[in-house]
């Protein structure tokens, strides 16, 4: 079985195919179609063609051609053609010549691209077509095949030698091409980056660029899981710090607190030896005053022993006082006693008679008067004045009877009122010593004494006060006693109590020797307070700060990733990374050998080339014309003819000389061609045109020679020259002699051998 | 006598990026092989279950990983095996989220910084398991707050951290050490360790140290070859612990060593070669030497070696370049022959590191060129 790109089916609208199919057979022998001029042979190679490669619309020559090949019958001009490509898959390319659009579809996967079809457009789609093409048949440019491969009829004899065919060659070399494309695709699945090292990386990252993003991701989650750890290693020692800190207090404060305890003792001791002390100084105080007191009291009662009846009373001073008024009363009494007594008796007072007869003498007096002088006038004056006389007589007797009878009440009242004052005398001289010598004159010696006693008696007054009060302060101290005597007791007691109590407590303060404390702290309770108060508040602050550490410790110093976890994860990245790059390298190495061995390769392609060419001149020739020669460039390319070096051209070659070395050229080409890994098919449209049936049969000899490496395509008239060479034609077309209506259906019109 | 298991490094949900296309179903069957610990349990009557660190490989496992533990825990616990578990570096207790914060399946699991002690009743007597959860932020020196309890039965000391010779020992702030001198110090009759992936058993200590590292559950990457597992550990108070190795279920990677690919008519002589050595149901890792006849493809082996064994890894060490039939390639005149004969000019130019690349191009170049 040939290889390379073979047409399989067409279907045609076109020119003269209309409705027409074809099925071209398979095998390794040239695929002939045959048939008269006019029958449409041209066309429908034409169709197979310019269905792949369509119509440069921009082309004179091929609109006049397109519009030539219009179905006869009006309908659009399009065509179907299945081909083997050059991957070995089926490919059906359907094309709308009307609009240029085509239609690639696998007919295996059912893949199916469609877009412009139009050779010369610049579009996108028409690139991808001809990238597609290229892939598909080998070539994307129908000159560079019908320079070639593709012998168009009458265009043998233009067949030239050029440059072009090397290039075409180079384009040719698709088993180099899909290698490189091959090896490229791989890398470029591996890496954006370019496999030759020059020009730009892809944009969109590959295995190995997403390998390092992930690496880089990597590295950045385990340096951030680092840091954590950095981060946590100063809070750490923050941390510890603070809870060394804390512990440091913890035994201080517990050092303070165990010496607390022994020093409060000691203070309680020392209070209580200090009240102690206070209470035997009280108690010996209130004793000594207490023991002052009853001397002091014992003192003022010796000194003021005064024997009972010697004892003035208290109110001596008001009695005296009360004493001197009756004293100075009864002198009174005693005067107007005896001024009463002095004076007149009774009998001293006037007779009533008297008055009468001083009264009689005086009205005698006026009757011897009025009788003298004879007058009553005188009469009655003497009466009257006799009355008169007489009766202040009467009233002076009376005036002295009152006095006497006032005299004697008076002195009555005066001697009972001597008498009640002499009673109250001696009532007021009851107690006082000495009453009865009490006078006047003794008046101031006894209020001295009595001063003097009254005195004394203050003493013993104010001393029992002050023995009473002495008492009554002790029995606040020391309560229990009623007497001088039990308090003093008692004070002996309790002070003899107190003074152990406090020998006991010197003990245990003794005891309570050696307290340990910090070096700055005093020993005694308040510092020690004070020390436990400052470091209690620092511990609390500690705490605090400790907290708000193991909280920063668990926000910020704790990881959300393990790091050991992701450096593993990093490792495996690595090792990956470095697999896809060594893989990266091989490829772009692989590449690298592909390219600069087919760079050598093709500077050695212009032999090759001359030399296929030789060889099918030696072939199709017998030796008469070649080799090729071309030292230069091809264009300068000459034969050897009859041992000369002549141009490629008639003459000197004749012109069957130049048609077989014309076709000896193509199909060195086409040997040439099939170094590659696509090989179009050939199409030879009669080739044995001016071909004695020797030469016929030499070429057919060379088309089978291609046949089986390439579908090969002969479309001839000579059939006599085919029967001579005992060829029948798979596809035999009949000559159009009418524009009939195409059949119904697309079955072909001819039958496929 | 009480009989424990003794697991570590487990590492549930591990990336096993090492195996490829195959890390998916490696991660499936750690996790599956897990699952079946009850059964082992049973199998080995087993009286408590000691599990010293990386169960998980992430500290936030996914849900169905840390569902399936609980169960697995719950299972051992209902069948009156407590578990007691230390939590590892991996699924370090002191990162913010890890799996630890909630009770999982009635484990008992060691989350202080400092020795707590856990004492059971078990069918084999008095079992008294001291642990910790490492964290350096909170105790520096936690091997120095172990006390042993004044209580009859069998104490052991759970811990997941490095001992001198463990990778780890010099790795991460967030790795407990573990000076052998202090691990020596431990007054108890096991050390039940993890961390290690390597299987330690109490003989390779120093002598008197009780310690044990199981080693890790199944390989989690392809330096982890041959046997992996668990311990069945028997124990007597004042005795010397005597340990046994158990294989887990998940396939465990054989290093097959150098095949000689010289002389193999293709790629599946050189299959044939290999599986000679590798048994079935392992995991081949395997170096390719020799001078191969055709074009050996590493990558097709290490394919083939999948499809046979669920896993494979292929060192090439050929030397393709130098076989006879690129001799003859070599000859002719094709891109292909210009391919060979300047890939050999710039092997022979190349360092040593780059004649690999460059023989391995060489295989590729001429299987791109479909030359076979």
């Amino acid at each position: 079985m040939s290889s390379g790109v073979r047409f399989l089916k067409a279907n045609f609208e076109y020119g003269c195919h209309v409705g027409e199919g074809f099925e071209l057979p398979g095998g390794e022998s040239p695929i002939v179609i045959a048939g008269p001029n006019g029958s449409g042979k041209t066309t429908l190679i034409e169709a197979l063609v310019r269905t792949l490669f369509g119509f440069d619309r921009r082309s004179m020559g091929d609109r006049d051609r397109l519009a030539a090949r219009a179905p006869w019958v009006g309908r659009r001009c399009r065509a179907s053609v299945e081909v083997r490509g050059a991957d070995g898959g089926r490919w059906r390319v359907r094309r709308d010549f009307d609009d240029g659009s085509v239609e690639v579809e696998s007919l295996d996967s059912g893949e199916r691209w469609s877009g412009d079809g139009n050779p010369a457009a610049g579009n996108q789609e028409a690139q991808e077509y001809r990238r597609r093409l290229a892939a598909l048949f080998g070539l994307a440019d129908i000159e560079l095949y019908e320079s070639t491969a593709c012998i168009s009829q009458g265009q043998l004899l233009d067949t030239r030698l050029r440059e072009e065919l090397l290039q075409v060659e180079s384009g040719g070399y698709g088993n180099v091409e899909d290698a490189l494309a091959r090896v490229a695709k791989a890398h470029d699945a591996l890496t954006a980056r370019p496999i030759d090292g020059e020009g730009r990386s892809k944009p969109k990252p590959r295995k190995l660029e997403t390998a390092d993003i992930e690496i880089e991701r990597l590295v950045s989650r385990i340096k951030a899981a680092d840091a954590v750890l950095n981060w946590r290693a100063p809070l750490e020692q923050e941390l510890h710090a603070l809870q060394a800190r804390e512990r440091e207090l913890d035994a201080a404060v517990l050092r303070l607190e165990t010496a607390l305890g022994p020093l409060n003792g000691r203070r309680a001791l020392e209070a209580r030896i200090e009240a102690q002390r206070e209470r035997q100084a009280a108690i010996e105080k209130a004793r000594h005053r207490l023991e002052r007191a009853v001397r002091q009291l014992r003192a003022i009662e010796d000194a003021v022993a005064i024997p009972v009846e010697e004892r003035y009373p208290p109110d001596f001073l008001e009695r005296l006082g009360r004493l001197e008024w009756i004293w100075n009363r009864q002198t009174e009494l005693r005067v107007a006693r005896d001024t009463l007594e002095a004076e007149p008796r009774l009998a001293d007072v006037p007779r009533p008679w008297l008055a009468l007869a001083v009264a009689a003498a005086i009205a005698g007096i006026g009757g011897i008067g009025a009788a003298l002088f004879g007058s009553a006038a005188v009469a009655f004056g003497g009466v009257a004045l006799a009355l008169v006389a007489g009766t202040a007589l009467m009233l002076h007797r009376a005036g002295r009877l009152r006095r006497r009878d006032e005299t004697l009440r008076r002195k009555r009242v005066v001697y009972e009122e001597l008498d009640r004052v002499a009673e109250e005398l001696e009532k007021e001289l009851v107690g006082i010593p000495r009453g009865r010598t009490l006078s006047i004159a003794t008046l101031d010696e006894r209020r001295r004494a009595f001063e003097a006693q009254r005195q004394a008696v203050e003493k013993l007054g104010a001393a029992r006060a002050v023995l009473e009060e002495e008492l009554t302060d002790a029995s606040r101290t020391l309560p229990g006693g009623s007497s001088a005597e039990e308090v003093l007791s008692l004070c002996a007691e309790a002070s003899e109590q107190i003074r152990t109590d406090i020998a006991r407590a010197q003990i245990e303060m003794r005891e309570l020797a050696g307290i340990d404390l910090p070096p700055d702290v005093d020993p005694t309770p308040e510092s020690v307070e004070a020390a436990l108060a400052a470091r209690r508040a620092e511990r609390r602050r500690l705490a605090e700060e400790a907290r708000v550490a193991e909280t920063r410790l668990l926000q910020e110093g704790t990881g959300q990733e393990s790091a050991v976890a992701l450096r593993d994860e990093l490792l495996a990245a690595e090792e990956a990374r470095v697999a896809i790059d060594r893989e990266a390298r091989v490829h772009e190495a692989a590449h690298a050998l592909i390219r600069d061995a087919y760079a050598e390769f093709r500077e050695h392609d212009q032999d090759r080339l001359v030399a296929a060419v030789s060889r099918a001149m030696e072939r199709l020739t017998g030796g008469a014309v070649g080799p090729l020669e071309a030292p230069g460039s091809l264009a300068e390319a000459a034969v050897r003819l009859h041992g000369r070096r002549v141009e490629l051209r008639s003459p000197p070659l004749s012109y069957g000389e130049l048609h077989a070395a014309l076709v000896a050229v193509r199909l060195g080409a086409s040997d040439f061609h099939a170094r590659s890994g696509v090989r179009p098919p050939m199409i030879v449209d009669e080739p044995f045109a001016y071909l004695d049936i020797d030469r016929a049969r030499e070429l057919w000899s060379l088309l089978c020679a291609a046949a089986r490496e390439r579908q090969v395509i002969v479309v001839t008239q000579e059939t006599l020259t085919l029967d001579a060479l005992g060829v029948t034609p798979d596809i035999r077309l009949e000559r159009r002699v009418t524009r009939a209506a195409p059949p119904a259906d697309t079955s072909p019109s001819v039958p496929v051998p | 006598m009480l009989r424990i298991l003794h697991l570590a490094d487990v590492h549930i949900g591990a990336s096993m990026s090492a195996f490829g296309d195959v890390a998916e179903a490696r991660r499936r069957s750690v996790l599956d092989a897990f699952r079946q610990l009850p059964e082992l349990a049973s199998r080995v009557d087993a009286h408590a279950v000691l599990v010293a660190g990386d169960v998980f490989d992430r500290p936030e496992p996914d849900p169905e990983s840390r569902a399936a533990v609980a169960e697995t825990f719950a299972r051992m616990v209902e069948d009156g095996r407590p578990v007691f578990v230390v939590p590892g570096n991996h699924d370090s207790s002191t990162l913010l989220r890890h799996p630890w914060a909630e009770p999982l399946g009635g484990a008992r699991v060691f989350l202080g910084p400092t020795f707590e002690r856990q004492s059971v009743e078990t069918a084999g007597g008095p079992l008294h398991v001291y642990g910790l959860a490492y964290d350096l932020g909170r105790e520096d020196a936690p091997l120095s707050t172990y006390a042993r309890a004044d209580l009859p039965g069998v104490h052991v000391v759970l811990l997941h951290g490095s001992v001198d010779f463990s990778p780890h020992w010099k790795i991460g702030r967030n790795a407990l050490r573990l000076p052998i001198e202090a691990l020596a110090a431990l007054d108890c009759d096991y050390v039940a360790l993890g961390d290690y992936h390597g299987f330690r058993p109490p003989e390779r200590f120093r002598e008197g140290v009780p310690a044990c590292y199981p080693g890790s559950f199944a390989a989690v990457d392809v330096s982890e070859t041959g046997p992996r597992g668990y311990v069945v550990a028997e124990l007597e108070p004042g005795g010397a612990p005597r340990v046994l190795h158990h294989p887990s279920a998940v396939p465990h990677l054989v290093d097959v060593g150098d095949v000689d690919v010289g002389g193999a008519a293709d790629q599946e002589e050189v299959m044939r070669r290999i599986a000679e050595r590798a048994a079935p149901g392992t995991l081949p890792l395997v170096r390719l030497t020799g001078v191969p006849d055709f074009p050996l493809d590493p990558d097709v082996i290490a394919h083939r070696l999948v499809e046979r064994f669920g896993y494979g890894r292929v060192i090439d060490g050929s030397t393709y370049y130098a076989n006879a039939r690129l001799d003859r390639i070599a000859e002719e005149d094709t891109v292909a022959a210009h391919v060979v004969r300047l890939a050999r000019q710039r092997i022979e130019a190349a360092a040593d590191d780059d004649k690999a690349v460059v023989e391995r191009a060489l295989r590729i170049a001429l299987h791109s060129l479909e030359v076979t």
